[in-house]
Parts: C-alpha cells; structure tokens; sequence
C-alpha cells in the first residue's frame, strides 16, 4: 500500500500521447501539400462526392511527362495512393456521367527526331484519359496527326479543357497548330456519354491569329463558351486582346464579343471564366493584364452576359498593393506584379479571384510567388484581399467555393526548386483559423 | 601604524574576553553544582551579552548554548518561570538544533523545552534541475501525410529559481505536511520529427522526406504543491500534489526539411504564437535529506499540461513552415518530467507555544 502514490503516479505519466495515437485534427480549414516520386505540378482539383479529386503533372523530360491523380477526403488526407499515368500530361479532369469515372484531357509530346530545328520537333497530340473512380487506367486515345509524310509538317494538337453537357455528352476544347508558323487555334470534341462515339469535331479558323484559351469552358442552352486571348501579332502574347468565343453546339462561331482589342501597347491574357453562382447571370472571367514588355502587370476581372456579350463596365484591375484597401485602380496604377489564373463564383454572386504576386521584400509577401485572394461583389467591387505563402513560389491552378462556403485552392508550391501540389481550403473570408 | 596598533589591541582585548567566559562557565558550572543558584546569573551577564560587548565570540556558540542552559535551569529551580522562558528563548535562538538530552537532564528543563516551537517556521534555498518535455497532442493538425514512425521526442532542458518551504498542520498531523512553492526559470525542448513516404508504384521504392524541428520555449514557473511525508525515515520520503502556473517568455521551432534523392529547405528558425499563461496540474515524489542547516531537496515532478499551449487559430498562422516545411501546429498541451535537487534553509523563529484548551 505504501506504494498506491507510485501507482497513481505512474498512470499519470502514461497518459501522454503521442503523435501516432493522437487524434487527427476534423477542422474545416487547412492547408496541405503532397510530394511525389519526383516534384509534382498542380493542373486542378475537382469536387468528389466523398472530397475532392486533384490533377497534376510530373516531368521527367520535355518529351516524358506522367498525368498525376490522386483523391482525398474533404479535410484534404489522401484516400488513395498518387496513381501516375504514362502517356502525357493532364490539363484538365471532370467526372463523367453514369458514374463511369473521370475523363483526363492534356497533351504528349513525341520528339521527331528527323525534323531540321526550323521544323516543328515536338510534336503535341491531344491526350484523353478515361481513368475509372477506383483511378484505375481504362482508356486513353490521342488526337494526333495520322499524316505517314515524313516530310510533312506535323500538326501539334493540345487537349485544354473539357465540360459535360445537361444531356451528358462530353466537349473537349482543345488547340491546333498545322505548323510552327501557323496560328494556334480552338478546336472542339463533342462525344458521345460513354465516350464511344466522336459525334462531332471543328476547328475555328475565322482570324488569322493565335488562341490562348481559359482552362475551362461552359455548356449554356446548346452553346459552348470560353475565353480566349488573341495575339495581336502573330503568336506573341505580349500584344493581345481578350475574346468571349460563344459557339453554337454543333455549329459555328454566334458570338465572339471583344475587349482591349483597341489597345496596342499591352498584354491582356486571360486564364479563367466561371458562372456566376445564380444561373443566367453570366460569367466572370480573370486574367492578367500587363505593359507590353511585362511591366505593372495586374490582376483583371470582367463579367460577360449569358452569351458572352462583355460588359465594358465590369472591368477592374486589382494589385496587392493597392487593391488592399478595396479601392479601385486603374489598369496602369501597379506596386507588384501580380497574376491571376483563377476565379470561382460565390453564393452572394460575387467572386473569389484567386492568383499570384512577385513578393517584395519592402512591401508585401514571403518570398518569391505567394498567392493572391480577392474576394468581389457581384459588380467587381474588392470586399478583401488575403495572402497566403511561404518563402518558395505558390502560384493557383484552380479555385472552388463548396457548399459550405469555404473555398478550395489548388497550385503548386516550389521550395528548393522541388514543385509539390498543395490543396488549401479556407473559411469564406479567406481565413485558415478553424 | 596606528591602525595598526588599534587592531593589535582589540584582538587582544577579545581574545583575553573569550579566554575569560570560558573561565566564567567553568565557575558557573561549578557554582549550579554546588546549588548557589542566586550567583549565577551574575556570574553570567556579562558574558552573555553580544560578542562585541564582550560576550561569547561566535566561535563560542556551544559554550553560549551550556551558559544559556545553567542559566535556565537555576530560574527553573529558582522558581522564576518568567526568567526561565526567557533564558530557554535565548537559548533556542543561539542554537535551534539544540536538543535536551532525556535521560540526563533534569525532568523540568526537558519539559521547559518541549514548550517552546521546535520546527523552523519556513524554510528557503535555490532549486537546479533538468526537465524533459513532451506535447500532449489532443488534436493534431499535419499539412504532409505522416508515416508511421512520425514522433515526439523529449529533449533536456535546465531550469533553476528560487524554493519556499512552509511546514503545516494537517489533520492533527506535526512534521507531515508542507507547503512548497517556488519561482522558477523554465527552459523547455522538444524534438519534432515528422516524416513523409513518396512511393514509386512501379519499384515500390520508397523516398522520405524528413521534417525535423526542435522547440525551445522559455518561461517563469510558479509552482505550488503541498507535500506528504509518508515514511518516517531519516532521508523523508514525500508525495506532492499541487499546480503550477507559467508565463511563456518566449517560443521558437528551428526547423529543417529534407528530401531523399531530392533538395532539402535549410534549416530556419520560426517564432512561434502560444498560448502565454499556461496551468499544470503537478505530481511529485522527493526525498529530503537533512544536513547541515537545512536539507538537501531530490524531486521528481511530472507537469501535466492543463490547458492548450496552441488554438485551432494559431495551427497555419506562420505559412512558411506550412508551405516550406510541411508542418502545422498541432493542438498540444505541455506535460514534463522533472528531476531536480534544491538545497533549503531552515528559518526558525522560536516561541513559547500556548496550550489549547
């Protein structure tokens, strides 16, 4: 008996856990990153029904690119291995109707190894990938140049992104370029919902100019849009204007309403276009606008109608700096050189623009790229401004607001010259606090 | 040389009391012996006065302590209790481990003795010790996935400050209970090592990338316990309970991150937001060994955390050790083991005890 304190004192010590036993944490908000084999790139994260489903690349080689997926529950914790894909990168993933899977679009790149360095040498050909939910490997098929010339030259094909119809069939846009000289243009792939049968493709050549497309298209009362930049010279985007291409499914071009096209002296890329959160409100579309060699590069928002008419009035330019007092700037007023690549619509029918800054080390940032978020009303109006980052470079693939308000980030992080993909998911204001 | 001079005389002069006392209390031993009481006192004064007015020079300390004794005892006899209490009271100030001999001395001044406070009122010293910390996760938050053999490691760390004794009376029992608290200077370390598996799916070869950190925390710690002694030994084995309250100084992770067959992020130091007033609930067992004027201390004390030393909050707050390192703050709080010895003085302050009725 003379030992029963010992005892007790001894069942204290024991009562310590550690970090194997402890519980893992079940908070909304967080931010977690995963490495593979070798350094891995974000392209997009997609909603699952039990969490979220992320895309990304790992190059091995210019010419040797595996596609990356994995799945995770919704507090982000992998619930399946990294699956690596051979065959070409992802730029795109969407889950197919019927409970089939997920279908993959991106590119491979074949060197020719007989082609003069004039030539086009890497030769592109769009990619798709129908993995099944388990992201076991089904199918994968290419759109390619089947021309046998040698001596021909080869058309480059990119997968960019893809959407379902409300009658489940797939649309695919993609780029083409018959010769490193040529144009880059859209094309569309519209097949059938068991991906059996191509029911219909056309390529868009109205101008004589290259396409640098946003990385996601809409499916609006049988017609498809998307956002495209337009080089002003021939594929230099250092002069270019933005284009809203509305094409009847099926069809031709009904619609390409422009903005900027009158400026010759910048840069106007665009990256993303999303529907506002109430259906027939149109669309917001974010990108960067910069001075032709580069310089006070901005973040830009403008919203489009239903039928992608742009509305001239909703434009705004957003800098780190100065935007982080919610005031409004002109299209020149820049302290950083910021970027965005990314938006998602909110319930209150704003925005959430999402996309990245050259940090400095007087004013604002961690180090190299940190990620921007600006979160507008539904005119384009800022009602805050975060930023998240390490001292690596952060930059945003793709952004989502799920159904609890919160707001899913994914991009890849680069520390130590190593990219790893990162998921982050915030509270409605862009906050990390519980 | 007249300074001189002056020392040579006072050393002299003293020297000469000291001799002369000695001789006083072999004259007053004498004289209690031959039952004159009446002269003692007399006999006494004058060496009893400070040692700078000529009394027993505090080499004499024993010498004091016997006069002091023949003194009390002849009021005791003299029937002058007044005078005896206060010849007791000196004596026990000379020398608080002074204790009567039973079965020598005489029944009365043992009984005198007894009536007046033995223990010593506090006591008071320096403790010096190492400590070893480890966080009590409740929630753990993780930005990489963790392999299985991720841990905790406790590292030592000193810590040193200030003990106060205060002996109590607890249920009717004397010399079993104390009151101890102390002010201490806290630092606290703990390693952190997390790893992460890349694994090739085609060689099922496997990569780890290794977050290691280590966190220092300083602070001031203001434990109270009440302690048991249970055995009643020499060395005086004792059980604490208690708690104790800190305030964080300061918190800072060096962190490091390393990536098989790939670049690591160097090492780095981040400050780290915490909670600054923490509670710890206390437990110890200790050993007090007495020696000299006092004890010397062996204390293990195990801390357990009461309250979260970080918040749902705080756990991405520094995003560079999220996004660089991997690592996010988990929901802990600080529990520690403790070994330390300290070194206590007693401080007595005699006194006539009054009965209870």
């Amino acid at each position: 008996m003379k030992f029963k304190p010992l005892l007790y004192f001894l069942l204290l010590l024991s009562a310590c856990t550690s970090m194997e036993n402890a519980e893992l944490t079940e908070r909304a908000t967080f931010i977690k990153t995963y490495s593979g084999i070798r350094g891995i790139e974000a392209a997009a994260a997609e909603i699952t029904p039990d969490g979220f489903i992320v895309l990304g690349n790992m190059t091995i080689a210019r010419d040797s690119v595996l596609t990356v997926v994995f799945k995770t529950d919704k507090r982000g914790n992998r619930t399946t291995p990294i699956h690596y894909y051979q065959g070409g990168s992802g730029n795109a993933i969407k889950a197919l109707p019927n409970n089939q899977g997920y279908l993959i679009v991106g590119e491979r790149i074949k060197t020719n190894p007989t082609a003069e360095p004039t030539d086009n040498v890497d030769i592109y050909s769009a990619r798709m990938l129908h993995i099944s939910n388990d992201l076991d490997s089904l199918k994968t098929w290419y759109l390619e140049d089947t021309n046998p010339n040698p001596t021909d030259p080869k058309v480059d094909y990119k997968g960019i992104t893809l959407t379902i119809s409300p009658d489940q069939k797939i649309l695919i846009l993609g780029t083409y370029q018959e010769s490193i000289l040529s144009p880059i243009r859209p094309y569309i792939q519209r097949y059938s919902s068991d991906l059996e049968t191509l029911e219909w493709y056309d390529k868009f050549d109205l101008i004589d100019r290259s396409y640098r497309n946003t990385k996601s298209m809409h499916y609006v009362n049988g017609n498809i849009i998307w956002g495209s930049s337009i080089a002003a010279e021939q594929q230099n985007f250092d002069f270019s204007y933005v284009t809203i291409p509305f094409v009847q499914d099926g069809s031709t071009f009904i619609n390409n309403s422009f903005f900027g096209q009158d400026v010759a002296e910048q840069s106007l890329r665009v990256n993303d276009i999303k529907p506002f959160f109430t259906p027939g409100l149109g669309f917001g579309i974010i990108g960067s606008r910069a001075d032709s060699n580069g310089d006070n590069a901005n973040i830009f928002f403008l919203s489009t109608t239903l039928n992608g008419n742009i509305n001239p009035n909703s434009v705004r330019y957003f800098d780190v700096v100065l935007s982080s007092s919610n005031q409004t700037i002109t299209e020149t007023s820049s302290e950083t050189q910021d970027y965005g690549t990314a938006l998602t619509s909110t319930f209150d029918n704003g925005f959430v623009l999402a996309g990245h800054f050259v940090t400095t080390t007087t004013q604002v940032g961690n180090g190299l790229n940190d990620i921007v978020l600006i979160k507008i009303d539904q005119f384009g109006n800022s009602q805050w401004l975060k930023t998240i980052g390490g001292t690596g470079s952060e930059t945003v693939s793709s952004i989502t607001e799920l159904e609890d308000k919160s707001i899913l980030i994914c991009g890849t992080n680069l520390v130590g010259g190593i990219p790893s993909i990162f998921l982050i998911r915030t509270d409605q204001n862009g906050e990390l606090k519980n | 040389m007249k300074r001189l001079l002056l020392i040579i005389f006072s050393a002299s002069i003293s020297l000469s009391a000291a001799a002369q006392c000695a001789q006083t209390l072999r004259l007053a031993r004498a004289t209690y012996e031959q039952g004159r009481l009446h002269e003692i006192e007399r006999q006494l004064q004058g060496c009893l006065e400070p040692p700078e007015k000529g009394g027993f020079s505090k080499q004499e300390k024993q010498l004091r302590v016997e006069a002091l004794k023949i003194l009390c005892m002849s009021y005791i006899y003299l029937e002058e209790p007044q005078k005896a209490d206060e010849a007791m009271l000196k004596l026990k100030q000379a020398d608080p481990y002074y204790r009567p001999n039973e079965a020598v001395d005489p029944a009365e001044f043992v009984a005198l003795y007894k009536s007046f406070r033995e223990e010593p009122v506090y006591r008071y010293g320096v403790r010096l010790g190492v400590n070893f910390c480890r966080p009590n996760v409740s929630e753990l938050i993780n930005v990489v996935e963790l392999a299985e053999d991720s841990e905790y490691k406790e590292q030592v760390a000193f810590q040193f400050g200030a003990a106060l004794d205060l002996p109590i009376t607890l249920f009717k029992q004397k010399n079993k209970w104390a009151l101890h608290g102390e002010l201490l200077y806290q630092q606290r370390r703990y390693e952190i090592n997390q790893k992460e598996a890349r694994i090739n799916p085609y060689t099922n070869e496997e990569f780890i990338n290794k977050f290691e950190g280590i966190e220092s925390q300083t602070a001031l710690s203001l434990p109270v316990t009440l302690e048991y002694k249970f055995l009643n030994k020499k060395f005086n084995p004792y059980i604490a309970l208690g708690l104790s309250t800190d305030y964080l100084l300061s918190s800072k992770l060096t962190a490091e991150r390393t990536r098989e067959e790939e670049p690591g992020v160097p090492e780095r130091g981040e400050d780290l937001e915490r909670t600054k007033i923490n509670l710890s609930g206390l437990a110890a067992v200790g050993l007090k060994l007495p020696t000299g004027p006092g004890f010397i201390v062996l204390e293990v004390r195990y801390a357990h955390g009461l309250n979260n030393m970080s918040t749902p909050e705080t756990a991405y707050a520094n995003q560079s050790l999220a996004l660089d390192y991997g690592y996010a703050d988990s929901i802990f709080k600080l529990s520690s083991l403790s070994i330390a010895g300290s070194f206590v003085f007693n401080k007595h302050n005699p006194k006539k005890l009054t009965s209870r009725k």
